[in-house]
């Protein structure tokens, strides 16, 4: 191969490839033939030692950055962006979830407010006709519903945090794929088995209190009442029988 | 010679040449192929890829009678990387060296 052929092979190649600074690097061969000559060598044994062509144009081309480079920032801001289309609408949802947290909370509150209103014989408020014994049974049921409802609320919040660990944990893989991350977790909330059994004691109990006064409640009723329907006896929808 | 062997060195000899003192593309070429089988062309190629990241960096030199020569120098950051991969390199071949000549003993 001559010293023009092996030019025009090599600038080929480059193009092919799409090496950029092709003409610098054809000037650097073209310099390299120059010396060798002057040093007393053939073109032919030139080109023969320099090797193929189009195999030093691929190791130009190894060299380039791919069409679609994505650096290690591009990356992060694609990934910033994946996130945010996850976390749009599922932010919301964990509002509510949370929101409804606090309901329950406040539900729990009542609760226990109506009930010791009730127990204790407090006039809190404007009250619907209810007699003393009737009121403190009806007052302990709800006591116990707030108790229950307080252990519902436990065991939610806990299965909210697990699921909002879950979710972040699931946001990380994301962002970094292949690092190694913290497996997702179950969705259940982590308690201690102690107190899961002191919260499972809790809420058997109340659930019996509240059944127990309900069951009783109504029972004292209809015989204070003398009726079945004491709600009507005593004239708590506006009429009276 | 197994090529192989001769990739992961060629950078560290190129480095160890531009050490001493700056060469310039064809230099570098004859310095190397003259010491290692290898194609002439894989230089050219090898120096680039110093340059673009930042181990080498290069100025052009007048010459009397002949067109500017693209002098190669090595950069802070090459300097550094060249004594660390050196001192690993050495350490690694020595290792090598007494393990292979300990099974060859047992042969014989």
């Amino acid at each position: 191969m001559t010293k023009a052929e092996f030019l025009k092979e090599l600038g080929r190649a480059l193009e092919q490839n799409q090496v950029a600074d092709a003409a610098e690097i054809l000037g650097e061969y073209g310099q390299h033939f120059a010396f060798k000559t002057a040093d007393g060598h053939s073109e032919e044994e030139i080109a023969a030692k320099l090797g193929d062509p189009g195999a030093i144009a691929l190791l130009y081309a190894a060299q380039e950055p791919g069409e679609e480079s994505l650096t290690p920032k591009r990356m992060g801001i694609l990934r910033a962006l994946a996130l945010g289309g996850l976390w749009l609408p599922a932010a919301p949802l964990f509002a509510a979830l949370w929101i409804f947290s606090l309901g329950l909370g406040v539900f729990v509150g009542l609760s226990a407010a109506m009930g010791f209103n009730l127990a204790l014989g407090l006039d809190l408020t404007p009250m619907l006709y209810l007699p003393p014994v009737c009121a403190a049974i009806f007052g302990a049921g709800f006591l116990a519903l707030a108790v229950l409802s307080a252990a519902g609320l436990a065991f939610y919040i806990g299965f909210l945090r697990a699921l909002t660990k879950a979710f972040r944990r699931l946001c990380k893989k994301l962002a970094a794929p292949g690092e190694p991350s913290a497996p997702y977790g179950g969705l259940t909330p982590r308690l201690s088995h102690r107190t899961r059994r002191r919260l499972r004691k809790i809420v058997v109990i109340s659930l019996c209190v509240f059944a127990l006064c309900l069951v009783v409640g109504y029972a004292a009723c209809t015989v204070a009442a003398g009726a079945w329907e004491f709600w009507h006896a005593w004239g708590w929808f506006g009429y009276l029988r | 010679m197994n090529p192989q062997y001769k990739k992961g060195v060629l950078e560290l000899c190129v480095l160890s040449l531009l050490k001493k003192r700056d060469c310039y593309g064809y230099e570098i070429s004859e310095y190397l192929s003259g010491h290692i089988d290898i194609a002439d062309g894989t230089v050219y190629p090898l120096l680039r890829k110093l340059r673009a990241d930042g181990l080498l960096n290069t100025y052009l030199q007048e010459e009397s009678g002949g067109p500017p020569r693209k002098y190669y120098f090595l950069t802070q950051q090459g300097l550094q990387i060249y004594q660390n991969d050196r001192a690993e390199y050495l350490d690694f071949a020595r290792r090598i060296e007494a393990l292979l000549e300990e099974h060859d003993d047992d042969q014989s």
